[in-house]
């Protein structure tokens, strides 16, 4: 295939999967600093 | 004659359908039971349910038809749909779900209504209005897919196609009401996904291989991998891209999507769920297109594109396999119409009769006849299906984006911007939709054929900023959406 088809194939997918990762990643570190947070006693995990 | 195996196959499945009816009724005996499930489903529920309802048979045979068809141009889809799943997942659900929890929402009219303070039901009949205009259409497209499929693989004939299709899709709905239809849609969107990922790899292999494959391609049309296909670097060319990516425009605010959201059990579901989707949306896609390029090497010359997939099945899968592609075709036409329904449903029930005319009936009753309004609107569908056998692909497209362009537009600015108000909303609801429907008759023929979800999407998001901007918003409602952002937090 093309190089600029493959090109446009991996951009297809991997903006979408980029934008989600990088959603989770956010999720898992806010999540982690309200443990984080809880377990100091400086704040409270959500529930 | 029909293979005993095929059959077997097909009443299996039927008979799971069935057995999921039944085990969604205790719960659908209230109206937040029958139309969001009780707002207790999870996240692999809501991840599979959204994508199975949003893709419908325009999926296995449209896609794979536009992979053999038009070959890597059609990568231009994958990415506006993985895009689209992306960003309703990442930005729209959390907020979405935020504001409708508060409201106690159970239909996107019910947000609207809430959201912008509205006292006279305009969102209600406005909604009610767009949404069984546009699901009529639709549930008559995808009963007309039921009824070739099964005339097709089976040999039923064509009106008695529909009319099974209508009947089992009847009965688990109205049985089992929003739970039932979720379920089901997970069970079909797994059946899809399995179909979708078997079928480019053995297409491949029969062709030989990936790079016999390719050279296959070229040597019958080297458009077939150009990204800007046969149009080239042209006006025409740049416009079918963009239509291509606009059709994941419509997984940001479509209501038989949003619902979704309502339903999940809380925030943290709609976080896990977004993984899911995003994946199942890509192998959906991927595997289409590249199913339909495989065909095309393998069946050269086919006179309706959009039959690669029975033609593939048949020919490289035993009887059971066979049965099996049956069962993923009509699984894609029942996860659509069964939400189409019931979406219909609590628009005439919820926001018609209980709300705007004020039908004060115990719950039971309500659900009761949300039931009945269900089986009526299955009932006119199934009416202009066999009346008339249209095809199929071009107006599933059009009432995709009918439904959206009223919708997404002032979804978004609601959910992003506090200065929108009530008469911008209305307005880009209106102009959204109405846009949609001008352009199709009037202007698509003379502008490249440019697909309506365009001009429409554009045409609302313009008539909602402008209007708001010379009216006031409620001054609470901005204080609220400031609440919500807060509680919601940052996206990233």
């Amino acid at each position: 295939m093309p190089a600029d088809a493959w090109f446009l194939l991996i951009a297809s997918v991997g903006l979408g999967l980029g934008v989600e990762l990088v959603y989770m990643r956010a999720r898992r570190r806010e999540g982690r600093e309200e443990r984080a947070e809880a377990k100091s006693g400086h704040g409270e995990a959500r529930p | 004659m029909t293979s005993p195996v095929i059959v077997g196959v097909v009443i299996g499945y039927l008979l799971v359908l069935l057995v999921i009816g039944l085990w969604g009724n205790r719960d659908s005996h209230d109206l937040e039971g029958y139309y969001v499930a009780g707002k207790k489903l999870p996240a692999w529920v809501i991840a599979f349910s959204s994508n199975a309802t949003g893709e419908s048979a325009w999926l296995l045979l449209g896609l794979t038809g536009m992979g053999y068809a038009i070959g890597v141009h059609a990568f231009w889809i994958i990415m506006g749909e993985v895009l689209g799943v992306a960003c309703a997942w990442v930005f729209v659900a959390r907020p979405f779900k935020e504001y409708t929890d508060r409201y106690r929402a159970i239909t996107v009219p019910d947000y609207l209504t809430e959201r912008f303070r509205d006292s006279s039901n305009v969102f209600r009949w406005l909604s009610a209005l767009i949404i069984l205009s546009m699901v009529m259409a639709y549930t008559a497209a995808q009963l007309t897919a039921s009824g070739k499929a099964f005339d097709s693989f089976l040999g039923t004939g064509y009106t008695a196609g529909v009319w099974i299709g209508l009947a089992i899709v009847l009965f688990y709905t109205t049985v089992g009401g929003f739970k039932a239809v979720a379920y089901s849609d997970f069970l079909q969107g797994v059946l899809m996904l399995g179909c979708l990922i078997t079928l480019p790899i053995v297409g491949i292999a029969q062709a030989g291989g990936w790079s016999p494959m390719i050279e296959a391609l070229r040597a019958q049309d080297p458009a077939l991998l150009d990204p800007m296909g046969a149009y080239g670097l042209t006006v025409a060319g740049v416009l079918s891209a963009a239509g291509s990516v606009a059709i994941g425009l419509a997984f940001l605010g479509s209501p038989q999507l949003l619902t979704r959201f309502m339903a999940a059990r809380d925030q943290k579901q709609i976080v896990n769920g977004g993984f899911w989707a995003v994946l199942c949306v890509i192998g959906f896609d991927v595997g289409a297109v590249f199913g339909g390029m495989a065909g095309r090497t393998l069946f050269p010359g086919l006179a309706d594109p959009e039959t690669i997939l029975p033609e593939m099945s048949a020919a490289f899968f035993p009887d059971f396999f066979t049965g099996v592609f049956l069962v993923v075709v009509l699984a894609a036409i029942m996860s659509t119409v069964d939400s189409l329904l019931i979406l219909a449903s609590s628009s005439v029930v919820r926001d018609v009769v209980q709300k705007a005319m004020g039908y004060d009936a115990s719950e039971r009753t309500l659900s009761n006849l949300g039931k009945a309004v269900t089986v009526l609107i299955g009932g006119v569908g199934l009416v202009v299906a066999l009346l008339e056998v249209r095809m199929i692909f071009d107006f599933v497209l059009f009432a995709w984006s009918g439904i959206a362009c009223a919708f997404t537009p002032v979804v978004l600015l609601s959910l992003f911007w506090k200065r929108t108000t009530k008469a911008g909303a209305v307005a880009g609801m209106i102009f959204g939709f109405g846009t949609t429907v001008v352009w199709v008759r009037a202007f698509k023929a003379d502008f490249y054929d440019l697909y309506e979800m365009i001009p429409g999407f554009l045409a609302g998001l313009l008539a909602c900023w402008v209007v708001s901007l010379f009216t006031t918003a409620d001054a609470e409602a901005v204080a609220e959406l400031e609440s919500v952002r807060e509680a919601v937090g940052p996206t990233f």
